[in-house]
């Protein structure tokens, strides 16, 4: 089922990206359309797994990273149909969750014997609650992307097929907003859950800061609450806040790509299971 | 039906040459009716446009002599016949149509694509229509020619891009802002261009409208007249931050505005994009604010070379426009020449039925006394046989007719059956008093 999902993501995506450079004006819509069927037959999938697992959320590197692409199509969704955004925005989008789908697929060829990890309903919360602010970061990544193309093209005066199906520069400042104001409070809610299970175990509530990946999980937070602080309280915009955005998302990407090679952290505070 | 177009546009003619021979609007109605009387027409349509002068005009029974049109436009204008005669173009029956096809859509027009001309050949028609000038060709000819100009506008690219500066300007600020709704604008010189551009953000629901110029009097005309306020020239400066969108065009020959002026208003309102539109020439604006985040310069080159570039674009969509209008021509000639041929299918039908009628009175007459539902029998029998007869050859008719072959077998038809003459004929094989081919 997720292959499926997968594989409609990558169709959307494909004819997202065909679209945005052709003259075709017609059935703008189809890779939306895609990127919902891939969504429907995601949460199928995820349903399927909790049945079969008997928990919502468990930590491998699989479940991760199809969560996360999970997290981020629902993002992109809600702020297409808000924002009634162009359909140009799913070309950008939809080879990112491609991204995180194909990995997921490729971790779980390669580590196809893993084993569930299993967590206590804090770790779980702590899990979901990062992974969706991921989700949102990259939305806030994808918009961000597209701000700095779309205004590179109006100060460098280039009108081509991709100016004129990219959104304006409003609706992508705006919708990057959304994602930093949905992503933000989430992650730091799940950085502070950590904390308190950390506090939990009978460790230092900031014992975890000490390892490369708390640390990492720390300065991307400070990033993040930086791209709030330009936003909110010294209303700076445009450039600077997408040029956060995709620096923010960096960090994240390479956070996780620490996680799943040397997650040092969360078995060195006791609170993973036998994941690795 | 005998439809002729004769006319003289932009692309054959001088403006010297075309502006001789335009009606204007005042006395077209007039023109309308000595013309429809010196050349005794059924219908006429006249569209007279600064790029073009077309008259529409058919006769039911016989051609539209080109010599009496062109001595009508000769005496009506008080013209030399042989001054202007190189210049005109004639048109008969398909080329005609499609000619006309072709201009409602503005694919024939100077701007491509343009649509100011279906308005003026709307009421061009209208007008027509108002003094009976126009009935059972002009009707369907003209209507469909509206509804193929719009399927040309949906159905391909020709109208998508803007190709005059103002709008150009209005489509940048949407690349911007997404909406011109609630936006406010300075207007830096009360010129002809501001204006105009003005008046397009108008329409997109731009609302708190700032005007200066350095001559105070002509910014509070302006200001009135598009509901604004007027700002003393020197009260510039410290208003720029309110204005999400300026549109400078004085007549001064140094820069009116810096990049520290940018710099200043950006911080005043919080960094929110400012669209600057300088078509002053001398420029206005020093080019430098393009440097600034937040701040976009567009001067007159720019948006002129957007303009040339979306002009290409349109000229690209040409060859589609003119294979759908050839579609649609087609289309139309053949439902009319379908219709054309009505008439003398009905006669033949009604030839043939007279003929059974006539020789069931005589059967029953020789019969005698027979019952109703025998003589209904005969009267289904003989209806079948008639119908059955008639319909292979109606049927050849009418693909023949579709296909434009439609003169022979007509005229074949009309002797094998000896149909009267109170039917047209068709036209592809005629020649006018000119001794040309009709198209």
């Amino acid at each position: 089922m997720f292959t499926l999902a997968t594989l409609a993501y990558l169709a959307g995506g494909i004819i997202a990206l065909k679209r945005l450079m052709s003259d075709d004006s017609k059935q703008q819509a189809t890779p939306v359309v895609m990127a919902l069927t891939g969504f429907c037959l995601h949460t199928v999938s995820l349903g399927w797994n909790w049945a079969e697992s008997g928990h919502f959320f468990v930590n491998t590197p699989f479940s991760n990273l199809s969560f996360l692409a999970w997290c981020a199509v629902l993002v992109f969704l809600l702020c297409y149909w808000i924002f009634s955004a162009p359909a140009a925005l799913a070309s950008f989008f939809l080879p990112v969750v491609v991204l995180f789908s194909a990995a997921a697929l490729l971790i779980s060829f390669v580590k196809s014997s893993e084993t569930a990890g299993q967590l206590n309903w804090m770790m779980a919360a702590h899990g979901i609650l990062m992974l969706v602010g991921y989700g949102a970061f990259a939305f806030a990544f994808v918009t961000g992307v597209m701000y700095l193309v779309q205004e590179h093209q109006l100060k460098a005066k280039v009108f081509g097929k991709l100016f004129r199906r990219m959104p304006s520069l409003a609706i992508l400042d705006k919708m990057n907003v959304m994602a930093i104001t949905i992503g933000f409070p989430l992650y730091t809610v799940s950085l502070l859950v950590a904390v308190t299970a950390t506090a939990g175990s009978g460790k230092s509530p900031l014992a975890w800061v000490q390892s490369p990946l708390g640390f990492l999980g720390v300065v991307t937070w400070a990033l993040y609450l930086c791209v709030v602080n330009v936003r909110f309280l010294t209303a700076l915009r445009g450039k600077k806040a997408a040029y956060l955005t995709v620096l923010g998302f960096a960090l994240v990407l390479f956070t996780l790509g620490l996680f799943f090679s040397i997650d040092d952290l969360h078995q060195n505070i006791g609170l993973q299971g036998n994941m690795k | 039906m005998k439809l002729a177009v004769l006319g003289i546009n932009h692309k054959g003619a001088p403006v010297e040459i075309r502006e001789k021979l335009a009606f204007p609007e005042d006395s077209l109605a007039d023109a309308l009716i000595s013309l429809q009387q010196y050349c005794s027409l059924d219908e006429a349509v006249v569209l007279s446009t600064c790029n073009r002068v077309e008259l529409y005009l058919i006769r039911y029974d016989d051609h539209v002599h080109w010599r009496d049109v062109q001595e009508f436009l000769t005496s009506y204008h008080g013209l030399e016949p042989d001054k202007f005669a190189p210049y005109l173009y004639k048109l008969r029956e398909t080329e005609a149509i499609e000619h006309l096809f072709r201009v409602a859509a503005g694919v024939d027009s100077m701007v491509i694509g343009e649509t100011q001309i279906l308005a003026q050949l709307k009421d061009a028609y209208r007008l027509s229509a108002h003094h009976s000038l126009t009935g059972r060709f002009f009707d369907p000819l003209f209507q469909t020619a509206l509804s193929v100009a719009k399927e040309v506008h949906t159905q391909t690219g020709i109208g998508q891009r803007k190709v005059s500066v103002s709008s150009v300007a209005v489509d940048l600020a949407e690349k911007i802002f997404t909406t011109l709704e609630g936006r406010s604008v300075l207007v830096i010189g009360a010129g002809k261009m501001s204006r105009l551009t003005l008046n397009h953000m108008l329409d997109k629901g731009a609302q708190k409208i700032l005007v200066t110029n350095r001559s105070f009097e002509r910014a509070e005309a302006l200001a009135i007249d598009v509901g604004g306020q007027a700002l003393p020239f020197n009260e510039m400066e410290e208003n720029l931050s309110q204005a999400d969108i300026v549109i400078s065009s004085t007549a001064s020959s140094g820069i009116v505005l810096r990049p520290q002026h940018l710099r200043e208003a950006l911080r005043r309102r919080r960094y929110q994009p400012i669209f600057l539109i300088d078509i002053a020439v001398p420029r206005d604006i020093d080019p430098a604010v393009n440097e600034i985040d937040s701040v976009y310069l567009y001067d007159i080159d720019d948006l002129d070379s957007v303009v040339a570039e979306n002009l290409t674009e349109r000229e690209g969509e040409l060859e589609e426009c003119k294979r759908l209008i050839s579609e649609r021509v087609n289309e139309f000639v053949s439902e009319r020449r379908i219709a054309d041929i009505g008439p003398i299918i009905a006669q033949l039908t009604r030839q043939a039925d007279e003929i059974r009628q006539t020789e069931i009175e005589r059967a029953l007459n020789k019969l005698g006394d027979i019952s109703d539902k025998d003589r209904e029998e005969i009267e289904y029998l003989t209806k079948r046989i008639v119908n059955k007869i008639l319909n292979s050859p109606i049927s050849a008719i009418r693909e023949e007719v579709v296909e434009g072959n439609g003169f022979r077998i007509l005229d074949a038809t009309q002797k094998l059956f000896n149909l009267g003459e109170e039917n047209e004929e068709p036209q592809e094989d005629a020649v006018d008093e000119d001794g040309e081919m009709d198209a």
